[in-house]
């Protein structure tokens, strides 16, 4: 018998502090822990509605009432809950196989060093070439420069 | 409040209280073990819903598996093993990045607590048991468990793919001067990122 | 028959103008054939227009051009052949042909390329001219006269600027057409008052409501006040007179046609047409008798120092254009005899400053300049140009009995009846004339002694003769304060290579026409013996006749009497520094400048600093404001992949809290 406002508080609580996590690192990989505490979130949320009655919220009692009888045979939030955790893991291994490719790229996992979109980087050109050549762009490790190295 | 809610909220203060630290460290290794006393509160929290299997798989999976592959990208992008500040990103970005974890978790939770109310649920442990979730899985939830092992496998090959280093052709070793050499650390970015 | 002679003099000078600038425009023979061809059309138009009117009675109403409804008001653009219409087309046509024969001369030849002739526009513009008179003459109402008074301020425009190749002319021509604008805004507010107070523009209707007295006083005074400006701005009297002397810039014919014998006698013209509505408020023609007399002596008094031979006759054409205002100033009778004397001496003024002028031009054809000072014995040169260049400084000076001799007097008969009257403005008016007689002998004396009389200029005579003498005192008034000379003038320009004195043989085309101006100086007296009922009025009393004659004779002979000063010009009797003051036209120019010009042009600065620091400034700051913009939105666009996440969620988060709020 718990109040529902507890994992209510506690998944907006995360929620918050996984974007915090997401927008204010530099560094790739912690950005992708902001990105899980999100995840986790959901979960909590997730699996907080699982223990709600078949009707969802309407249907719970009054407090003081007995409490109905609680029927969801799919058990919606928990396999959805499991689900997001299968889904989280393939997402992060994507993502830190691009992390890494940054890594090769740029020799660093720090999101400034990819800053040629922006007009206010030192680096931005107007007119980018193919492969731009901003300083310290190197082509990736054993680069292909003779055919047609495409990028 | 029951002792359920105390455990419960007990758990949740850990949670919040980890999670947050592992946003805000600036060592990363801080980071990752932080994210694993998270994840690992969060199981509690789970258990304390009532929900086994979940809370086992979030430690299997999660803190097993997830911030393992953490850890090891942290090692393969040679994140800097001493307090940095560099981790974080200019006082703007971290305001604007603060207003919108403030502003969300305020809309969250202001629904959420305007929708739950004062309201309670019973908690009722063996509808997570493995039988039960089981039983969900393979009987109404088995195409989408199957489309999600579709998924994974499209997530391996993807990360096999990517992360591939760029195959070299086979010509011969021209004496040409090569517009940059190999890949040098040298080059780098990293000495003028240390000016930020 | 009199409605298609009447519309026949407007109509054909203006085909001939559109038909001489389509036809004539590469080719100079059609251009001026028909340019002489529309002019002599006109004539014969005109003159059967007159017989007909003397015989058969005016017609006061002839369609033009339809009626004008105007919600209340109804405008019929029509047009009028009487006696007064008849006889001053029949003079414009005249003077018209004489000045379109002796261009096909004057502007003979391709020019030099710095002073092109451009011949075939300025023939169909004295047309388009011609037609515009034509068209002020005969108009019934004055909506249409004034369209044919703007349409001759163009043409005027047009034609001081002719030469628009210098820049004195171009300045010249903007000063005729600004100060003239000037006057045209009275004649338009007078339409205007005219409308409100009469609801009619007709003149037939005006000219019959202000004899019976049913328009009311103060829109009868507005009006006749207003159309006072305009008449003082197109004659050229004080104050508008300064734009005359400059308008000496344009070709010798242009001034001979437009600024002597047509455009300025227009202002008494309309003076004479709306003469009921002017009787029937007194105070109008007081103020016009004033203008005339203070324009008559002060331009008189002026052309005695002038050094420029165009100047000296523009002066002295202000100067009769006042006795014309004067003469119908005077008027006490209702009526058509009362505009007699004034337009008896409009006609034989046409004639004899059509002759001096074109006579001038013919002079300075030969000399190649237009100023007096390289000017001499004419006499010995060129007789039959002497002889009528005299002819046409008598009628000038009134020497009895040419023609003009007897205009003159009649309009000095006329003020004297109306002083005996017991009005003031009599009086004003005759001890004007007749000082002016004096000054007008002697300023008409002097051109004679300077340009007929003793030896050719240039010649060893007149270097010892005294010319050296007259030098030094027409050099210092040059060289005291700069003027706008017309030296060397475009006439002087155009005709420069000629400049070989005594040598050159006149065309007979510049010839003729003068032989012909001569017959009407001579003989325009003739007409008072059995005068038509325009003229009727018109009569010399014998005291006067004598006492204006004996002072003209006065004048002329004291001025030819000037050698024995050492110089053929009298002017060098007078001080250095009234001299000065008469060369400059009494400083009028410099008065207008200071009082009008420069304010304008300052407010007109004001105007151009307002519209570029705030008007403008807005228009500016878009631009700006759109790149200050742009560059701080850009600012925005740091490259960081996380920083762009955080807009998006911030705005997820302002859109969530607005769903949730509004819901």
């Amino acid at each position: 018998m718990i109040h529902l406002i507890g994992p209510a508080v506690l998944a907006s609580a995360l929620a918050g502090i996984g974007v915090y996590g997401l927008l204010a690192r530099r560094n790739a990989v912690l950005v992708l822990i902001g990105a899980e505490l999100l995840l986790n979130a959901a979960n909590v949320l997730l699996v907080t509605a699982s223990a709600l009655p078949a009707g969802g919220l309407a249907a719970i009692p009054d407090p003081g009432e007995a409490p109905g009888e609680i029927t969801d045979p799919l058990l919606s939030g928990q396999v959805m809950a499991i689900f997001v955790i299968t889904i989280a893991a393939a997402e992060i291994g994507v993502a830190l196989a691009i992390v890494l490719l940054l890594f090769r790229a740029r020799q660093t996992a720090d999101l400034t060093a990819v800053e040629e979109l922006g007009e206010a980087s030192p680096t931005y050109t107007e007119n980018p070439t193919g492969a731009a050549e901003p300083a310290g762009a190197a082509q990736p490790a054993g680069a292909a420069q003779p055919a047609g190295g495409s990028s | 409040m029951n002792g359920l809610e105390v455990v419960f909220i007990g758990l949740a203060v850990l949670t919040g209280a980890s999670g947050l630290l592992a946003v805000t460290s600036f060592r990363v290794v801080h980071c990752a073990l932080w994210l694993v006393v998270c994840l690992g509160s969060l199981a509690g929290v789970y258990l304390v819903l009532g929900a086994e299997i979940v809370a086992l798989v979030q430690l299997l999976v999660y803190v097993g598996a997830v911030v393992v592959l953490v850890i090891f990208a942290l090692m393969l992008t040679r994140a800097p093993i001493e307090a940095s500040r560099r981790l974080d990103a200019g006082p703007g970005q971290r305001g604007a990045a603060a207003l919108a974890g403030i502003g969300l978790t305020a809309v969250l939770a202001g629904t959420l607590v305007y929708a739950f109310g004062d309201s309670t649920v019973d908690v009722q442990s063996d509808r997570g048991s493995a039988e039960s979730i089981g039983l969900a899985v393979f009987g109404g939830w088995v195409l989408p468990f199957e489309l999600l092992s579709v998924l994974l496998l499209a997530a391996l090959i993807a990360a096999l793919a990517i992360s591939r280093p760029t195959p070299t052709p086979t010509t011969p070793k021209t004496p040409t001067t090569s517009k940059t050499p190999t890949p040098t650390p040298a080059t780098t970015t990293l000495p003028d990122r240390e000016a930020r | 028959m009199i409605e298609s002679a009447a519309l026949l003099t407007i109509v054909l000078p203006a085909t001939a103008a559109v038909l001489g600038l389509a036809m004539g425009g590469r080719s100079r023979p059609w251009a001026g054939d028909w340019a002489v061809v529309g002019s002599l059309s006109a004539l014969v138009a005109a003159v059967v227009e007159l017989v007909q009117v003397l015989r058969h009675g005016p017609v006061t109403s002839i369609g033009f051009l339809g009626r004008v409804e105007l919600g209340t008001f109804s405008i019929g653009l029509d047009l009028r052949a009487d006696q007064l219409s008849a006889t001053v087309a029949v003079a414009v046509a005249v003077v018209a042909l004489c000045v379109q024969v002796y261009s096909t001369a004057y502007l003979s030849g391709p020019g030099t390329p710095e002073a092109p002739t451009r011949y075939p526009a300025y023939a169909a513009t004295v047309s388009l001219f011609t037609a515009a008179m034509m068209l002020v003459i005969h108009s019934g109402d004055l909506v249409l006269l004034l369209i044919g008074w703007e349409a001759m301020g163009l043409a005027s425009y047009l034609l001081v600027g002719h030469h628009s190749e210098r820049a004195s002319a171009r300045a010249a021509a903007m000063k005729a057409f600004l100060v003239t604008r000037v006057g045209d805004l009275g004649v338009l507010f007078a339409v205007v008052v005219l409308l409100a107070g009469a609801q009619t523009t007709s003149i037939a209707q005006i000219t019959q409501a202000a004899t019976d007295g049913e328009i009311g006083h103060g829109t009868l005074l507005a009006s006749a006040l207003l159309l006072l400006g305009g008449v003082a701005g197109k004659s050229a009297q004080f104050p508008l007179h300064t734009w005359l002397p400059d308008a000496m810039e344009g070709p010798t014919p242009v001034s001979a046609l437009i600024h002597a014998a047509t455009m300025v006698a227009a202002g008494v013209f309309l003076v004479a047409r709306m003469l009921p509505l002017y009787l029937a408020v007194p105070g109008a023609l007081q103020v016009a008798a004033v203008i005339a007399a203070i324009s008559m002596v002060g331009a008189a008094l002026a052309a005695l120092a002038q050094d420029d031979l165009k100047r000296l006759l523009a002066y002295s054409t202000i100067s009769q254009v006042a006795y014309m205002l004067a003469g119908v100033a005077v008027t006490q009778a209702g009526g058509v005899e009362g505009i007699g004397p004034g337009i008896f001496h409009l006609l034989s003024h046409a004639a004899f400053k059509a002759l001096l002028f074109l006579a001038a031009g013919c002079v300075i054809h030969l000399v190649g300049s237009t100023m007096l000072a390289d000017m001499g014995g004419l006499l010995r040169t060129h007789r039959a140009l002497a002889v009528l260049f005299g002819i046409g400084l008598a009628g000038l000076a009134g020497v009895p009995p040419l023609g003009g001799f007897w205009s003159k007097e009649a309009v000095l008969t006329a003020a004297d009846e109306a002083a005996h009257a017991g009005s003031w403005v009599g009086w004003v008016v005759l001890l004007a004339g007749l000082g002016t007689s004096l000054l007008t002998g002697l300023y008409a004396g002097r051109a004679w002694s300077i340009v007929a009389l003793g030896p050719p200029a240039g010649s060893l005579e007149a270097a010892l003769v005294g010319a050296p003498d007259a030098l030094p005192a027409i050099g210092d008034a040059e060289t005291e304060e700069p003027h706008e000379t017309l030296a060397p003038g475009a006439d002087a320009a155009l005709h420069a290579r000629h400049a070989a004195p005594g040598t050159h043989h006149l065309p007979a085309a510049m010839m003729l026409p003068l032989y012909l101006l001569a017959i009407p100086t001579l003989t325009l007296g003739v007409v008072l013996i059995n005068p038509p009922a325009l003229l009727s009025g018109v009569h010399v009393d014998l005291v006067t006749g004598v006492t204006g004659a004996m002072l003209s004779l006065a004048g002329l002979g004291w001025a030819m009497s000037a050698p024995r000063l050492g110089a053929p010009d009298i002017a060098i009797a007078l001080p250095d520094g009234t001299r000065a003051l008469l060369l400059d036209g009494f400083r009028v120019d410099a008065v207008q400048q200071a009082l009008i010009v420069r304010p304008v042009l300052a407010l007109a600065r004001v105007v151009k600093a307002a519209d570029w620091s705030v008007i403008d400034a807005y228009v500016r700051a878009v631009p700006i404001t759109a790149r200050t913009g742009g560059n701080l939105l850009r600012r925005a666009q740091t490259g960081l992949a996380t920083a762009y996440a955080a807009w998006l969620v911030l705005g997820a988060v302002v859109i969530a809290i607005a769903g949730v709020v509004l819901a």
